[in-house]
């Protein structure tokens, strides 16, 4: 590991100074090789500085709107690589300008539509064609081929993984959520996480359908149209407790994400007897810390192009979305309910509560789920809780299950048995 | 259906050609008394007479280009160049004459003629007599490109080149003539000009010709034992070459092997894979493989010799490790 200072590199034979636009990663969050570090604006042009190594933002020493003369610090980072030769000691000042941008890539104010990261992606020939035609997203799939290369066998698998073989496991809407299946093997609830919506579920639901199970995803106050103040965690859990299904054997797991995963705990811990299991993914209330500039930048967010660079911030790849979609959840959101409820959650980067004394009062089994490269919450909050809570990790970000279906569902479909 | 030898099939296709189409003669070193080089022209001196079967001086340029005149007047000529690795004396007259002809006199005739030929290793004839240089044939518009792998081939082919209104370069396999198969005069395998799929798999398609044939039917069947389903496909012609039954194979398997004993370096397997390439692309989950022979003279010791072409063991070692 080695700190360094970046400094405004030399985008034109004639530029003598930059002024920063915009910082895209703030000081404390990690960034992967590739990602977009900065805006910089150079006479007539908008240049993304794309970071070079793998790495975290310790410190802005230049801030937006501020000009700044080439080769000048800006900021001060941490990276990983201590095999890249480019490696600098803070100490090492002129040489940095090589080790921020050597060649940063030209182009108009806009942002590009598709992620640098996509095309670093090994896949084979076969495997894109297959991808086009299903509409999946070559990040979202882990490669089984020679040196991780995604292969048309992955495609497939992943594709029916989530395909909709029987019209039993077509999502239907039910209120304000979505149903999967019918109840042969169990009822599932599935409570999504802050500014999600139940499609994200999709996935999930689809799968426990296909292994018997019925799953019903609600969507939480204060997300989506239908006008609702910003929420109180209480009025969340009261909302959940309201609508909880009455199966036929009385029982259902509850299956909560990030925000979900409190309210779950909560709900799990004031209805005992009908709680079979208590699944959290990358759950809240476990721990103290929060990416409150995503908490932010989400809240914020009134354009395609910074939607998409918050939920990024979700995954562990960054992946693409389609503009249609980001049009959608950015029509269908209400972000004053989601200020209060961000505001709620958080508080300068500090979880507003802990939930972990309301974890061991619950009998039933408890799993948690994380993704070692959660860029949301620390998963390491996770290894200290109760030891009899089982811990999953897995190769993604914040949304395990959403990001890698293929791992993350079949363990989350094999629901412990108490006692 | 009989069985029968390389040697004598291409002998056999030649005397029935003859009988039946008049204008075929036969001119080149050793091929009227001494029966060919290689014996395949054993008998016909006899049977056609003098008129038809032409000893001729040691003298390349002047035979294939006494052949190129023949076939301008109306005759069919076989033409007979004992080592593949002396067409350079007489690459004027294929290349430049034989190839350009109809299209020099605006097709008002053509120069229907095959040049008989051997090449590849196993003999150790050393470097000016073992190598595969039918990818210098190929480089010509104008020369169709004829390399049979099989006894059954070696005369439809034949028969087939035979039929053709433009100049064929045969080329025989020095290693082959006494391979024994089964022949039915009556059946080819397929049209002159197609491919043949000679062992069906679903893994990989390994894409071939000559004696490579043998070479990958073999390495197939020892992959079989590894669980790995080899479809093994003949071209049988270089030019012209059928691409629908390649690229049917490799639009199904995903992935390709092309083998030959030709060298690497701008040979046939380039040509071969680069259009697999083109034509397969979106189909493809592996690279495309080329196992060739190494770029370098052959050697005459025959320990070097074997391994300066593909062998068995290493096409089954890729078919294996391709496909995993």
């Amino acid at each position: 590991m080695a700190e360094k200072k970046l400094t405004l590199p030399r985008m034109g034979e004639t530029m003598n100074e930059g002024t920063i636009v915009a910082w895209l990663k703030q000081p404390g969050e990690h960034f992967r090789r590739g990602e977009t570090l900065l805006e910089v604006e150079s006479d007539k042009t908008n240049v993304e500085i794309p970071a070079v190594e793998d790495g975290q933002m310790l410190l802005h020493l230049a801030l937006a709107g501020e000009k700044v003369a080439v080769d000048h610090a800006i900021a001060v980072v941490q990276t990983f690589d201590l095999s890249s030769p480019l490696s600098q000691s803070a100490e090492s000042r002129p040489a940095l300008h090589a080790s921020v941008a050597p060649e940063p890539k030209m182009q108009s104010n806009e942002y590009r539509s598709a992620p640098v990261a996509e095309a670093k992606i090994r896949a084979s020939p076969a495997a894109r064609r297959t991808a086009r035609e299903q509409r999946i997203s070559l990040p979202e799939i882990k490669g089984t081929g020679p040196r991780g290369r995604v292969t048309a066998t992955d495609i497939r698998r992943h594709a029916n993984l989530s395909a909709k073989p029987a019209s039993s496991t077509v999502a239907e809407s039910s209120g304000q959520g979505l149903r999967w299946g019918r109840p042969q093997s169990g009822t599932c609830v599935l409570l999504h996480g802050f500014a999600g919506d139940p499609t994200t579920w999709r996935r999930t639901g689809e799968f426990l359908a296909e292994q018997g199970f019925e799953a019903i995803a609600f969507e939480l106050p204060g997300h989506g149209l239908p006008p609702v103040p910003g929420p109180s965690l209480e009025e969340l859990v009261a909302e959940v407790t309201s609508r909880l299904p009455n199966p036929p054997n009385g029982k259902y797991h509850l299956i909560g994400h990030s925000l979900g995963g409190a309210v779950a705990i909560l709900v799990a811990a004031r209805d005992p007897g009908r709680v079979a299991s208590l699944t959290l993914l990358a759950p809240i209330g476990i721990g103290t810390y929060i990416n409150q500039s995503f908490l932010d930048g989400i809240v914020s967010a009134g354009t395609i192009e910074a939607l998409e660079r918050e939920l990024r911030k979700t995954t562990g790849r960054p992946l693409s979305y389609a503009k249609s979609a980001l049009a959608d959840i950015l029509e269908s959101r209400r972000p004053d309910a989601l200020k209060a409820i961000s505001q709620m959650m958080a508080l300068d980067g500090v979880q507003q509560f802990f939930l972990v004394p309301e974890l061991e009062k619950i009998t039933a089994p408890v799993r948690v789920f994380f993704g070692r490269q959660d860029k949301i919450l620390h998963w390491q909050d996770a290894l200290s809780l109760p030891g009899k809570i089982a811990l999953h990790l897995f190769d993604t970000g914040h949304m395990p299950h959403w990001e890698d279906p293929s791992d993350v569902l079949p363990v989350l479909g094999r629901f412990p048995v108490s006692g | 259906m009989i069985e029968t030898t390389y040697r004598e099939a291409l002998g056999l296709a030649l005397r029935h050609a003859m009988m039946e189409d008049q204008t075929i003669v036969i001119i080149g070193e050793e091929v009227g008394a001494y029966g060919g080089a290689y014996g395949v022209t054993k008998g016909l001196l006899q049977e056609f007479g003098k008129e038809r079967v032409l000893d001729s001086p040691i003298s390349e340029a002047g035979f294939v280009g006494a052949a190129v005149g023949a076939a301008m007047s109306g005759l069919r000529p076989v033409v007979e160049l004992m080592y593949v690795d002396f067409a350079g004396i007489a690459m004027d007259q294929i290349a430049n004459q034989a190839a350009k002809i109809r299209y020099m006199f605006g097709g008002q005739m053509g120069v229907s003629m095959v040049l008989r030929t051997q090449g590849g290793t196993g003999r150790s004839a050393a470097a000016q007599h073992s190598q595969s240089l039918e990818g210098w044939f190929l480089q010509v518009p104008g020369l169709r490109v004829v390399l049979p792998g099989t006894v059954s081939d070696a005369y439809h082919l034949l028969r087939g080149s035979l039929r053709q209104p433009d100049p064929v370069v045969f080329i025989e396999h020095k290693a082959l003539y006494v391979q024994k198969g089964k022949l039915d005069p009556t059946r080819a395998d397929a049209d002159w000009g197609g491919a043949v799929v000679r062992r069906p798999g679903e893994h990989v398609t390994v894409v071939t010709y000559s004696r490579m044939l043998t070479y990958a039917l073999t390495a197939a069947e020892n992959a079989a034992r590894h669980g790995v389903e080899a479809e093994v496909i003949d071209l049988r012609t270089l030019n012209p070459l059928d691409w629908e039954t390649v690229s049917t194979s490799v639009t199904k398997t995903g992935r390709a092997i092309v083998v030959t004993e030709a060298c690497l370096t701008g040979g046939p397997a380039a040509e071969i894979s680069a259009r697999i390439q083109e034509e397969c692309f979106d189909f493809l989950e592996e690279p495309i493989v080329r196992i060739a022979g190494e770029d370098v003279p052959i050697p005459v010791a025959p320990a070097l010799e074997v391994n300066s072409v593909p062998t068995v063991d290493l096409i089954t070692e890729v078919i294996t490790k391709l496909v995993r």
